[in-house]
C-alpha cells in the first residue's frame, strides 16, 4: 500500500474512532447523567486524542523525511505489543469485572466489552512506546 | 551483540538517514543497530554489509562477557 494512501487511511481510522467515542460519552451522559462511566470514558477519548495527534506527526514526519512507515524493527515491535496488551488485557478484564462488583460500580453492561477492548488499545499504546524506546 | 556499523558508516561519509534509505529502513532502525539495541534479520545485515563494503561476520561480533 502507498505511503500517502496510508496516511490518509490511518487519519479516516482516527477521526472514525474518536468520532465514535464522542458519540459513545455524549449518549452516556444523555442516557446517565454525568457518572463515573462518562468521565472514564471521556479520559479515555482524551488519550485516544493525544495518541492519534502523536502518531499522525510521527507519520507525517516519516513521510516528508521518505522513510518507509513500517520496517522490520517496527513489525518487531508491533508483534511484542500485541502479544504483551493481549496477555494484560485478560488481566485487565478480570480486574474490571471484580471491581464493578466490588465497589458496586455503576457502568451499564453494555459499556463492558468497549472498556475492555479500550483497555487493550491503552495497554498496545504504551506497551509499543516502552518497546521502542527499549530495544532489544 | 557489537558492530562496527558506525566506525564504516562515517569511514564512507554516509549518515545514518543515506544507509537506512539504502537498505530500506527507518533512521531509527539504523540508530539502534549502532547502539547495539536492536538484532538485525539476516537478510538486513546481509544489506548492511554489502553497503559497507564487508561481510556480516566483520562486521558484527560477541563480546566476551568474561
Amino acid at each position: 500500500m502507498p505511503n500517502k494512501l496510508r496516511f490518509f487511511l490511518l487519519i479516516i481510522i482516527f477521526v472514525l474512532i474518536i468520532t465514535m467515542f464522542l458519540l459513545w460519552t455524549s449518549m452516556d451522559v444523555l442516557k446517565n447523567g454525568l457518572g463515573l462511566s462518562s468521565i472514564v470514558i471521556f479520559i479515555a477519548t482524551a488519550i485516544l486524542v493525544i495518541f492519534a495527534i502523536y502518531a499522525i506527526k510521527k507519520v507525517h514526519i516519516s513521510l516528508k523525511r521518505g522513510d518507509p512507515l513500517k520496517d522490520e524493527r517496527t513489525r518487531k515491535i508491533e508483534m511484542r505489543a500485541s502479544a504483551f496488551s493481549f496477555y494484560i488485557s485478560i488481566y485487565w478484564l478480570l480486574a474490571l469485572g471484580f471491581s464493578i462488583d466490588y465497589f458496586k460500580l455503576e457502568i451499564p453492561p453494555s459499556s463492558v466489552p468497549g472498556l475492555g477492548i479500550l483497555g487493550m488499545a491503552i495497554f498496545f499504546g504504551f506497551s509499543y512506546w516502552f518497546f521502542s524506546k527499549k530495544g532489544e | 551483540m557489537k558492530n562496527r556499523i558506525k566506525e564504516l558508516r562515517t569511514k564512507y561519509d554516509l549518515t545514518q538517514e543515506e544507509l537506512a534509505r539504502k537498505v530500506g529502513v527507518r533512521r531509527e532502525t539504523i540508530l539502534f543497530l549502532e547502539a547495539g539495541k536492536y538484532n538485525p534479520s539476516l537478510n538486513l545485515a546481509h544489506n548492511v554489509a554489502q553497503i559497507l563494503k564487508t561481510t556480516i561476520d566483520e562486521l558484527f561480533y560477541f563480546q566476551d562477557n568474561k
